[in-house]
């Protein structure tokens, strides 16, 4: 288990900026994810910290040491590809031994080393090493194919043994780069909950690297938001999601309610073209912000009920999504998502009925207008 | 197209395949039996079957393969050529394969692992035993026993270096060679960030274009006796260090000649790699060194052996350098095989050589599939991303280019030789000729309408040949292609085996079959013509068939359900798309067709000997000058039209 710090870190690919002034701290034993569109410098904060690429400025800590002069193989990471990068040449076997053997292999003076070349071009493990692959395929409970080739494997099984091949040798931090990207949506959900399983018995400091916010949301610890080469915002899933500090990050994550706004008082705000509602955040004194209200915090109010903020509008669409009804409702020219539970006054709602919606304040965000 | 006029289409390119090319193979396996030429052609036209049989069942016998094992410079020819360690080698891996193969069909299924451990360490054993007794019998054995000793007849050489050539093989030394030079290359300009890598690649091309044959009188010329490195090293009191007639010179120019395959097929290995799996390698903590073998050497493997393989028929039946360059006491199978034929008219031996050569070049074949497929190693697949960062250290690539520019010298070397000695006018005892002249060149262009002019022989032999080949091919690329009849089978195995045929072998079997009548063809440019036909046709059907398969289907059917028939599909949709494929299998025809000597010096008319063997005789009567100039009209009549083809990229395949 060990700490892993990014300080300052900056990587540059000819004149583009890749990864600009990234600071990050994972604790020991901690699942955390790096969140954010391709091409954010996620894949690249990653592979800094494997040691696939130079950093241009910048430090990487591990367990507070410097890095930056150590080779990706002298790091003990184990790392989990987007495309699993299997050695197809190799057996399921052969695939999750190859660190131990490489491990050997450092440490062996130079006659060692030749016998251990043959070794591993003859596929002969030592009997240590082959109880510690059967012991790793046991953990993702892929005994018994150890003789298959890559080739034969469906993909979640490919999967599984990428995963084992990086668990095998206790690497000090567990590095993945969207493992579950290439997987359909069914085995993803369960992959995802299967990996977070293993991490959390082995203990192993996790780097998550992944698009798919539901993916972060569920197994991580803590989410760090990339843009642009730059973290947006750190904190638990639910702080991410419930308090959004910008309007990208509101926007990114889950499906939300975003309007223009300004002040209109202490503790109200004015949405352009539409109502005044309260709100317990801060406001900015002048100017134009944004505000944002997640669609499962608008409530439908009944005849004579009462909110601290409400507003009248006509269902414009009326969409059944299993557990909860997804009404879009337009009051003069803003349209509001809300997402209401199914039982309750929903139900008997249709297109064109006029409704009214209440707000907490304590729900209506005030967010900061990052670029 | 009609259904009829298909029908007779086909029927045409069976009858043309099955009678220059299925026949003449058939005869040559037979004539190593009779001992004579048995007139099939006869037999086939009258339908006289049993009467067939009864001559082979009359005349067939085993003698001449017998014959092989008594006559010392057919079984030196032929170890000579291959070597015994290799020999023993891929015998050892055809008998751990064939042992696992038992045990699967006896006693069970063979466990994975088996099949890794069994053929790599019985392989290198058997190599490693023969080379070690080959080295070392001569101080075992004492002096007086020596020539009577079985090992004599293996590597008979007093001294221990000569031994360990005769042991290893001339074609097995210039693969292994070739691939090493070509190795290094492919990774260098793959792999590193060398300045000039783009031109390295090109200039690959050099060494593709040159025809042996030029190659050899290259060699003399640049090193050979009174050649011009060799009288630089004499003026600076450094003797000679070549002879022109040795089997030094011959694998020099053969290596320097065929590496370019190698470097063909691993760049493309290397261009395909996955570049995450060196870097999975990296993160679960393996230095350089380890994953050099363990990943990256395993993943190249089956482009580096395809290359090695196209090497070593290269050199295996390449007639032109190793008649010119090899020395006399070194008999070797393919001049062996012309020796018999064209020398004393030994039908027998020629074709039992010749059919052996066959054999040895499909055993290879067979044992680098096998090798392949079974030893634990993976085809790269087309989904990489390029190899991934290339290395900028720049002392490695210094280092490298150095090494490219080394290697590529060589062949520089060798056309600036020729062409310095293709335009000198007196040249006596001095380094460099004291007067130039372009004489040479005027005589080749006032000659060349004239009509024994050997320019324009190849010309009338090759266009016609082209032009035939185009046809046929695009015929049995479309059949290929788009046929799904069982005989589509026969018909892929047909258009690949010309081109592991070693061309002395071919016009042995083609003699055999056209020697008399009823089809009296040999000695004719008609048989030339067709020879060059089914020897040249597979270029153009591999790269046709290359582009149709990517064309795939659909578009036909699309013209098709527009209301378009099948001509004007083809000739409106099929042809234009296909059309860079075609012409760059076109290309490689002429080039290939303009280079060869062993199926024309053996097959064709004086009267109508084309550049290629009117230069190749030329040398053989030692007359560098005009040898010199025609050789380079012809190399820059091969590399015009090389250098188009490897723009249109037709020559990825290393064919």
């Amino acid at each position: 288990m060990s700490r892993v710090g990014i300080r300052n870190l900056v990587k540059r690919f000819g004149s583009t900026l890749a990864v600009d002034q990234v600071s990050l701290e994972v604790g020991e034993g901690e699942f955390f994810s790096l969140l954010g569109a391709s091409g954010c410098g996620k894949t690249t904060t990653l592979r800094c910290v494997a040691g696939l690429e130079t950093p241009s400025g910048g430090e990487i800590l591990l367990d507070g040491q410097d890095v930056a002069r150590v080779p990706a193989w002298d790091r003990d990471c184990g790392m989990v590809f987007q495309n699993y990068a299997l050695f197809p040449h190799m057996t399921v076997a052969d695939n999750v031994a190859y660190g131990l053997l490489a491990r050997r292999y450092r440490r062996a003076g130079l006659l060692q080393r030749l016998g251990l070349l043959v070794r591993a071009v003859s596929a002969c493990l030592p009997s240590e090493d082959l109880d510690r692959v059967r012991e790793a395929l046991a953990t993702v409970e892929l005994e018994g194919l150890e003789e298959r080739r890559p080739g034969e494997l469906s993909g979640g099984q490919q999967q599984r043994v990428a995963l084992a091949r990086a668990l095998v040798t206790r690497p000090r931090v567990l590095l993945f780069d969207e493992p579950l990207g290439a997987l359909d949506a069914r085995l993803r959900v369960k992959m995802r909950q299967e990996i977070r399983r293993i991490q959390r018995r082995a203990g192993i400091t996790t780097l998550y690297v992944t698009h798919d916010q539901e993916e972060a949301l569920s197994v991580s610890d803590r989410i760090a938001v990339m843009n642009r080469g730059r973290v947006v915002q750190v904190g638990p899933p639910e702080e991410l999601y419930l308090r959004p500090r910008t309007r990208f990050l509101a926007d990114f994550i889950g499906l939300t309610n975003l309007f223009a706004a300004c002040p209109e008082g202490p503790g109200r705000v004015r949405l352009l073209e539409g109502p005044v509602l309260p709100t317990t955040h801060a406001i900015p004194a002048q100017g134009t912000f944004s505000v944002a209200v997640r669609p499962e915090s608008l409530r439908l109010l009944g005849a004579g009920e009462e909110a601290p903020g409400s507003f009248t509008g006509r269902v414009q669409l009326r969409m059944f999504m299993g557990g909860t009804i997804r009404l879009v409702v337009a009051s003069g020219p803003l349209e509001w998502t809300l997402a209401v539970p199914l039982a309750g006054c929903a139900e008997k709602l249709g297109t064109g009925d006029e409704v009214r919606v209440g707000v907490e304040p304590e729900d209506l965000l005030v967010l900061e207008d990052s670029q | 197209m009609s259904r009829p006029l298909r029908w007779l289409l086909s029927a045409l390119v069976a009858a043309f395949l099955l009678l220059f090319l299925g026949l003449p193979m058939l005869s040559v396996v037979l004539v190593g039996f009779t001992g004579e030429p048995v007139d099939l052609l006869g037999f086939l036209a009258r339908g006289d079957l049993s009467g067939l049989l009864a001559r082979l069942a009359d005349q067939a016998d085993w003698r001449y393969y017998a014959g092989f094992f008594e006559t010392r410079r057919y079984y030196r020819g032929f170890l000579n050529a291959v070597g015994a360690a290799p020999l023993a080698a891929v015998l050892a891996w055809g008998l751990a394969r064939g042992l696992l193969g038992a045990w699967g069909l006896l006693v069970g299924p063979v466990p994975p692992r088996w099949r890794r451990r069994a053929g790599l360490p019985l392989m290198s054993l058997a190599f490693g035993v023969v080379v070690l007794a080959g080295v070392s019998w001569r101080f075992l054995v004492p002096a007086e026993a020596q020539s009577a000793h079985w090992m004599y007849h293996l590597a008979p050489s007093r001294s221990w270096d000569g031994r360990l050539w005769q042991i290893l093989g001339f074609s097995t030394l210039v693969t292994l060679s070739g691939t090493f030079l070509g190795g290094i290359m492919a990774w260098s300009v793959a792999r590193t960030a060398m300045p000039a890598r783009h031109l390295v690649r090109w200039m690959c091309i050099l060494p593709l274009a040159l025809p042996p044959f030029l190659g050899a009188l290259a060699f003399r010329n640049l090193l050979g006796e009174g050649g011009i490195l060799t009288r630089f090293l004499e003026a600076l009191g450094l003797g000679t260090p070549f002879e022109g007639q040795s089997v030094l010179a011959a694998g020099i120019v053969q290596t320097f000649l065929f590496f370019p395959f190698v470097v063909l097929t691993t760049a493309a290995a290397l261009d395909r790699m996955d570049a995450s799996l060196s870097e999975a390698a990296r993160v679960t903590g393996a230095p350089p060194g380890f994953s050099l073998w363990t990943v990256h050497l395993p993943m190249l493997m089956p482009g580096l052996t395809a290359g090695a393989f196209l090497v070593f028929i290269r050199s295996f039946g390449d007639f032109a350098v190793l008649s010119l360059l090899m020395p006399i006491g070194r008999p070797i199978l393919v001049v062996e095989a012309y020796r018999d034929l064209a020398g004393s008219t030994d039908w027998g031996g020629a074709s039992m050589l010749s059919t052996l050569m066959v054999l040895t070049i499909l055993a290879v074949l067979a044992t680098q599939k096998s090798f392949v497929e079974g030893g634990g190693f993976e085809t790269v697949t087309g989904r990489g991303t390029g190899g991934g960062e290339l290395v900028r250290t720049p002392w490695i690539c210094r280092l490298c280019l150095a090494a490219c520019a080394a290697i590529l010298s060589v062949p520089v070397l060798f056309v600036a030789a020729t062409l310095l000695v293709s335009l000198s006018a007196r040249w006596g005892v001095e380094t460099l000729p004291t007067a130039y002249t372009l004489s040479r060149y005027e005589g080749i262009l006032s000659r060349l309408l004239k009509a024994d002019s050997p320019l324009l022989n190849s010309f009338a032999l090759v266009l016609p040949a082209l032009l035939l080949a185009v046809l046929l091919a695009l015929g049995i690329a479309w059949t290929l292609a788009r046929s799904h009849h069982w005989s589509r089978h026969l018909l892929d195995f047909a258009t690949v085996l010309p081109f592991v045929i070693p061309g002395v072998a071919f016009a042995v079997a083609l003699i055999g079959i056209f020697n008399g009548p009823p089809l009296a063809l040999h000695l004719t440019a008609t048989l030339v013509l067709c020879a060059y036909v089914v020897t040249r046709m597979p270029f153009a059907v591999r790269s046709t068939l290359a582009s149709l398969q990517q064309l795939g289907p659909s578009l036909e059917e699309g013209s098709r359900t527009l209301g378009a028939t099948g001509s004007l599909t083809l000739a409106r949709v099929t042809i234009p798309l296909i059309l860079p494929g075609l012409t760059a299998g076109a290309i490689m025809v002429f080039i290939s067709a303009m280079q060869d000597v062993a199926i024309t010096l053996m097959t064709c008319p004086p009267r109508w000997y084309p550049a290629s063997v009117f230069v190749f005789q030329r040398i053989q009567e030692g007359d560098v000058f005009d040898a010199s100039a025609y050789g380079m009209v012809l190399l820059g009549l091969i590399l015009v039209p090389y250098a188009l083809v490897w723009r249109l990229g037709g020559v990825r395949t290393g064919l």
